[in-house]
């Protein structure tokens, strides 16, 4: 499937690092160690091109905490699919962030 | 989008995310911010809690709002796109919701458009595609100029010989010789094109025949030499079936049998129609002496690097050169080299008249622009309170003009899509045509096809277009005081664009005048070029060629030959004469001699009068319908035992005998056999309707029968329907002798004018176009003002004026307006007109009663596109009128 992107080790990092479950903008920017000005237009590109799709997280989790909600991203099966392309050309990507923990959306 | 009050203050990576906000397209600055200051208090949080807010981890933040920046120049390419969509989304709504209006527009426009592209691909195919000959730029035609007549000829055979010996400015220089020869063997006996050509001419044109074939050697173009033939492409298919072994193969040519040495490219195109080529094998010594003259097609290659004047510099010199070798008393033959890049000559007369075609064809364009904006500026009137709306809600000037420019440019997209389907169908029209007669050879070298470059020409005028009916009205109409003339209920001034208006129909009237007297003169001169008279009489004369092959080895065959054939088609049911002769007007042969009154001694410095020689047969005269005016014709009795006799036609025989009667007196033509002036015939014009009157000289055929000749039948019936018992005449003398050319002297005349004719029609349909596209234009600027003053019509049919007051109120403001625009477009056209002078025949570029006429016509449209709305305006019931804001 012809997703769009261009998998460089960048792209391919933050994709693997998507479906580790890191899916708030900052927490791909700890994870991965590339730059705030770097992740956050990949993932515009990523959802321009139906990589990754977007949404609020859910109103309670952030009312809960007083804080307003914050977006999370997700792979799309394009994007699943650039992944596992991606895991293909960078063979050490499948371990890049084994052992850690994987918070998910719903946890606090 | 949810979003919730922040409960802190706002830190400084707060602050700066909205700092940084402010750059971001206005549709995703929400979702921006909150996205960034949510991650950001989430995490400011998390280490608040952790008790790691310290002023590294506080760096860091700072450090990683600054990266929204990035995010921030990213978003900034979707601003454009999002606006641009909004507008095309929104003009192709607008376009949708006015069928009419668009429908309008576009037609308009596709006219407009579609006869720019049809032109243009012309002037494409023939001006700027270069020839389809590698390095074609490099290829000129060789001429030479008479020193006494100033007149160009083609290049004898002599000079051209030194000229391929000696030239180093050149890369090579082909010698080029066409007839038809008749093809025996492999089926019927057919008549086709022979072109007799050097051995330089295929290197010259780049070209080489197919593998397996090989072009003609230097010894092969020499007398003597082998004879051998190389095939088109064409004729090896089609008679050959596309043999593969076809090398080796011999092929009859007028009963000399030529071995096949090689089949050129099927995509090969040759400066003339051919089949087949053969070596022209110029004889050196010949020609040195002066013998057998050959005068042909030079066309020679430049060498890389080297301009044509030098080129031309040396080959004058080598020419000089040559003529200083020649012996003793042999005839000078002095002229100066001349070099014509090889397109150019090709095209020759008929650049003026693209581009004055294409220049008219611009003038419709402009038409239909001003047609379209004046659309543009009355659909205004409707849209006003969305545009106020617009305004209100805080849309920039700039913003609405380019929004509305969109929108023109989605009508220009329109038109010029519609327009390239009406360029299509015009340049199958022109397909249709014989290109050869309109175009000349170059027609058939470059075929009119829509090409690139034709293509990227449509797409730039529709572009250019578009903004240019659309600017003025987007400009006008986004004014900022748009909104303040709302509320005056629409009779406020300037901001419906009417001096606008008006100024756009003024212009479509001048430069539709300007068209229309183009046209008109065009007509003029083509009725008064088929007005002329060429001497003869054209009608119900039935003409055909010959040429007789070398087995009529001797002149008594082919006396013999003509003598049967005469007889046999005066024999002929429905046949009043038969006429034979070497000069067959508008075939562009007109060889001549040199005449010499015999008993009249050279004068010193003076050259030897020249004029085509004829020979005919007694009848000729008859047959073609040319008047005796002194003497007599020639008689059966003029045979080749009898004395020679000529007759002289009547500016001839006033040039040579100014004060004499030429009767009795002896003349030679080409150092020939004297012979005895009994005749004075009237004059004819050979080369056509515009050509000039030929002085000619006719002789006996009888006494110098030639081999190729023309046959001329007068019928009392449909000329045309002669021409198959003409054939079978020839035929049942000698069945291998095709008859070649057979056509009614009315055809011949009519394609002789096929340039013109061409010329005509088009700028005559653009102006038929330009007319109706301004009469449409003057019933729409009427139809307004109608509109725009029905209160005031109201008040005045309530105060008792007659309807014919109203109607003359309308029509004399439409008509004062016309009037205006008629005198600046005579103006213009007496300015402009001087460009077509080439074009015209006896009409002056200023000629008054074409430029009355066509002011009247003018009017008169214009008369009736104001009468119609005014009609209108006065049938109106006043009380509707009053209600009417």
């Amino acid at each position: 499937m012809d997703h769009g992107i261009k998998l460089s080790y960048t792209t391919a990092v933050i994709l693997q690092a998507l479906d580790n479950g890191y899916q708030y903008g900052f927490d791909i920017i700890d994870v991965t160690g590339l730059p705030s000005g770097t992740v956050y237009p990949a993932l515009r590109r990523f959802e321009e091109v139906g990589v990754v799709t977007s949404r609020w997280e859910a109103e309670e989790v952030a009312e809960r905490e007083q804080r307003s909600p914050r977006r999370y991203y997700e792979l799309t099966k394009a994007g699943r699919s650039a992944l596992a392309e991606a895991r293909e050309r960078y063979r050490a990507l499948g371990d890049l962030f084994a052992g850690a923990k994987k918070p998910r959306p719903s946890d606090a | 989008m949810p979003g919730h009050d922040k409960q802190r203050p706002a830190s400084l990576p707060q602050r700066l995310i909205a700092f940084i906000g402010v750059i971001v397209p206005r549709r995703f600055r929400a979702r921006f911010r909150q996205e960034w200051e949510a991650e950001l208090q989430y995490r400011e949080a998390l280490l608040a809690r952790w008790e790691r807010l310290d002023w590294r981890n506080k760096f860091e933040l700072l450090w990683r709002s600054a990266g929204a920046f990035r995010d921030a120049l990213w978003l900034q390419q979707l601003r454009w796109e999002d606006e641009m969509i909004q507008d095309l989304r929104f003009g192709l709504r607008m376009l949708w919701k006015n069928p009419g209006f668009t429908l309008t527009a576009v037609v308009t426009l596709a006219l407009g458009i579609g006869a720019n592209t049809g032109v243009f691909s012309v002037v494409n195919a023939l001006v700027l595609r270069p020839l389809p000959f590698p390095d074609s730029e490099r290829l000129v035609w060789v001429e030479e100029v008479s020193k006494q007549t100033s007149t160009s000829n083609p290049a004898w055979g002599g000079h051209f010989l030194a000229w391929q010996e000696q030239s180093r400015a050149l890369a090579g220089i082909a010698a080029i010789d066409s007839g038809t020869r008749t093809l025996v063997g492999a089926g019927e006996p057919e008549r086709v094109e022979v072109g007799a050509v050097s051995a330089g001419c295929l290197p010259v044109l780049g070209v080489e025949p197919l593998p397996g074939g090989r072009n003609f050697t230097a010894a092969e173009d020499k007398p003597g030499g082998e004879r051998v033939a190389i095939l088109s492409h064409g004729l090896w298919q089609r008679r050959f079936g596309g043999e593969p072994n076809i090398v080796g193969h011999t092929v009859t040519l007028n009963d000399a049998a030529f071995t096949v040495i090689g089949v050129l490219p099927a995509n090969f195109r040759f400066l003339y129609r051919f089949d087949v080529l053969v070596p022209l094998a110029l004889d050196p010594q010949q020609q040195l002496a002066g013998e057998k003259r050959y005068y042909g097609t030079t066309v020679a290659r430049l060498r890389p690097g080297v301009p044509l004047e030098q080129a031309q510099a040396e080959m004058d010199t080598v020419q000089q050169h040559y003529e200083m070798s020649r012996p003793e008393g042999s005839q000078r033959i002095e002229g100066r080299t001349r070099l014509v890049p090889l397109q150019e000559y090709l095209l020759g007369e008929r650049r003026r008249p693209l581009l004055v075609l294409l220049g008219a064809v611009a003038l419709v364009l402009l038409i239909a622009c001003a047609n379209v904006a004046n659309l543009l500026l009355a659909r205004a009137a409707t849209r006003q309170k969305e545009l106020a709306i617009r305004v209100a809600l805080g849309a920039g000037r700039l913003r609405l003009v380019r929004q509305m420019l969109t929108e023109c440019l989605l009508l220009a997209a329109g038109g010029g899509a519609t327009g390239l389907l009406l360029a299509y169908w015009l340049v199958s029209l022109l397909g249709s045509l014989n290109s050869t007669d309109t175009f000349g050879e170059l027609g058939r070298l470059s075929a009119i096809t829509i090409d690139r470059r034709v293509l990227g020409f449509t797409l730039l005028t529709s572009l250019a277009t578009g903004v240019l009916f659309g600017l003025l009205p987007a400009l006008r109409l986004s004014r900022p005081d748009v909104h303040t003339s709302l509320k005056e209920g629409g009779r406020g001034g300037g901001i419906h664009g009417r001096g606008l208006r008006s100024a756009l129909m003024v212009s479509e009237v001048a430069l539709a005048i300007v068209l229309l007297v183009g046209a008109g003169l065009l007509i003029r001169s083509f009725v008064k070029l088929l007005r002329v008279d060429p001497g003869y009489r054209a009608e119900n004369l039935l003409t055909a060629r010959l040429a007789l092959p070398p087995r009529y080895s001797n002149d008594a065959q082919r006396v013999q030959f003509y003598e049967r054939i005469l007889q046999r088609l005066a024999a002929l049911p429905g046949v009043a004469s038969v006429g034979a002769t070497t000069h067959l007007p508008l075939t562009g042969y007109n060889m001549g001699a040199g005449l010499h009154v015999e008993g009249r001694p050279p004068r010193a410095g003076e050259t030897e009068p020249s004029a085509p020689v004829a020979r005919v047969n007694p009848d000729y005269f008859r047959t073609m319908g040319i008047p005796l005016r002194a003497g007599r014709l020639l008689s059966d009795g003029d045979t080749e035992r009898a004395p020679g006799v000529a007759v002289l036609s009547e500016t001839l025989a006033r040039r040579l005998f100014p004060d004499e009667d030429p009767l009795g007196k002896r003349i030679t033509t080409g150092g020939g056999p004297g012979t005895t002036i009994i005749g004075v015939v009237g004059d004819i014009r050979y080369t056509g309707l515009d050509g000039e009157i030929e002085q000619a000289v006719y002789l006996s055929y009888r006494q110098l029968p030639r081999a190729g000749m023309a046959l001329l039948v007068r019928s009392t019936v449909e000329p045309a329907s002669l021409a198959p018992a003409l054939r079978n005449a020839v035929h049942e003398i000698d069945p291998a002798l095709p008859v070649y050319d057979v056509m009614t002297m009315d055809e011949r005349l009519s394609r002789s004018v096929a340039a013109r004719r061409f010329n005509l029609l088009l700028l005559g349909g653009f102006a038929a176009l330009a007319l109706v596209l301004a009469g449409v234009g003057v019933y729409g600027v009427i139809a307004y003002l109608v509109t725009r003053r029905t209160h005031e019509v109201g008040i005045r049919l309530a105060l008792g004026a007659q309807s014919a007051d109203v109607v003359r109120l309308f029509i004399r403001q439409g008509m004062a307006l016309v009037a205006f625009g008629v005198a600046l477009g005579l103006v213009g056209a007496f300015a402009l007109t001087r460009v077509m002078k080439s074009l015209l025949f006896g009409v002056g570029a200023g000629d008054p009663l074409t430029f009355a006429g066509v002011a009247l016509l003018l009017s008169l449209v214009a008369l009736a596109a104001c009468w119609l709305p005014a009609r209108r305006a006065a049938r109106t019931s006043p009380l509707v009128a009053l209600r009417h804001e």
